[in-house]
């Protein structure tokens, strides 16, 4: 079984937030990346599929030099190469053009995305990439089997869990569910230093459309002041809810 | 020319999620000086759209499509869209709605 799994370069969640350029550019100073986390989930699936079953796993991301270290990140936790499309992340639908000519060419039975990335929650580009390629596609996958041509998946639905059958070549997006936290694999030393032999190869962007255009960006405005009101003392509390927060 | 709302039912009967993007439709909608359409699947009735600011509701009755199956819903709502000259599709944010977003 050959398997991509696609990453994202997404900044560490303890990371501050600001933007430039009037508010229209995120502010890349200081950042630090990680491997998107729903992705994370999916490789570490794609790591027992070829200890298990002997499959062979590639890793493909968007982006220009800078992705690199998450890529070789992902080689050293055990993906066999890696490949990154030389173009900006512009938008879900631009990044999903690039993937889908990855996935086209390289013939794959598995592709493993996350649901969505952590940075612009988008939660669009497994979905397009199947309908590019017209592979099947299962989202919010928490469980995945593989059997010779056939996969079961579970997914989450609202209020619930469904399970679905599928023919390979099939299309997942992936979250934690997959495999637990418990199993995510921290790159030893070894891996590391093998990482570093790895194919990572680079190719050209194919995208030519993007569908989207940032206006601007804004933060969550701060949280106010908590005023506390004594259990006993409903009176007051309906004249807050009422004349000050006007919720009632 | 309108804004196509698609809401969700189960079965036969409105989700929560149907009513906040009716009525989010309606507000772009009043923006864009256009009609609200709303597309359902197997709705056993109008439900209480209209009050919502719906003013057109298309209901795909097909016992094939009584369950969730993300292309084959797509692809109606595209139909409907482009049926309806519809210039903004809204969907919720319901695992179903973001699964078929992306088609």
């Amino acid at each position: 079984m050959k398997i991509l799994v696609c990453i994202s370069h997404v900044p560490d969640t303890t990371s501050k937030i600001n933007f430039t350029d009037n508010n229209t550019q995120f502010d890349t100073n200081g950042v630090q990346y990680v491997i998107n986390p729903n992705d994370e989930f999916g490789l570490t699936r794609a790591m027992w599929f070829k200890e298990k079953q002997g499959a062979s796993v590639e890793v493909v991301t968007v982006g220009g030099a800078e992705v690199e270290p998450t890529l070789r990140k992902a080689l050293a936790i055990g993906a066999d190469s890696a490949t990154r499309v030389d173009a900006p992340a512009l938008d879900g639908y631009a990044v999903a053009q690039e993937l889908a000519a990855v996935v086209k060419n390289g013939g794959y039975d598995l592709v493993i995305a996350g649901r969505e990335s952590i940075d612009y929650n988008g939660g669009m580009v497994p979905g397009m990439v199947a309908a590019m390629t017209g592979a099947s596609f299962v989202n919010t996958c928490i469980s995945l089997e593989v059997d010779g041509s056939a996969a079961t998946a579970i997914r989450e639905i609202d209020g619930g869990k469904e399970t679905v059958s599928a023919t390979l070549p099939l299309i997942i997006g992936g979250q934690k569910g997959l495999v637990e936290e418990s199993d995510l694999r921290i790159p030893n030393m070894r891996g590391i230093m093998m990482a570093r032999k790895k194919p990572l190869n680079v190719v050209p962007s194919v995208a030519t459309a993007t569908e989207t255009k940032t206006v601007s960006f804004e933060k969550p405005a701060p949280k106010g002041d908590v005023k506390l009101v004594a259990a006993d003392n409903l009176d007051q509390l309906i004249d807050l809810l009422h004349n000050e927060a006007k919720a009632i | 020319m309108s804004v196509l709302v698609y809401t969700e039912s189960e079965g036969g009967s409105f989700k929560k999620a149907a009513y906040e993007v009716a009525s989010y439709g309606k507000g772009i909608a009043d923006q864009l000086g256009t009609p609200v359409t709303a597309i359902t699947f197997n709705a056993n009735d109008a439900g209480d759209l209209g009050t919502y600011g719906v003013s057109k509701q298309l209901n795909i009755t097909d016992s094939k499509l009584e369950k969730f199956n993300a292309a084959a819903y797509a692809d109606a709502i595209a139909q409907a869209a482009k049926a309806e000259g519809a210039t903004t599709v809204i969907i919720s944010s319901s695992a179903n709605s973001k699964y078929l977003g992306a088609y």
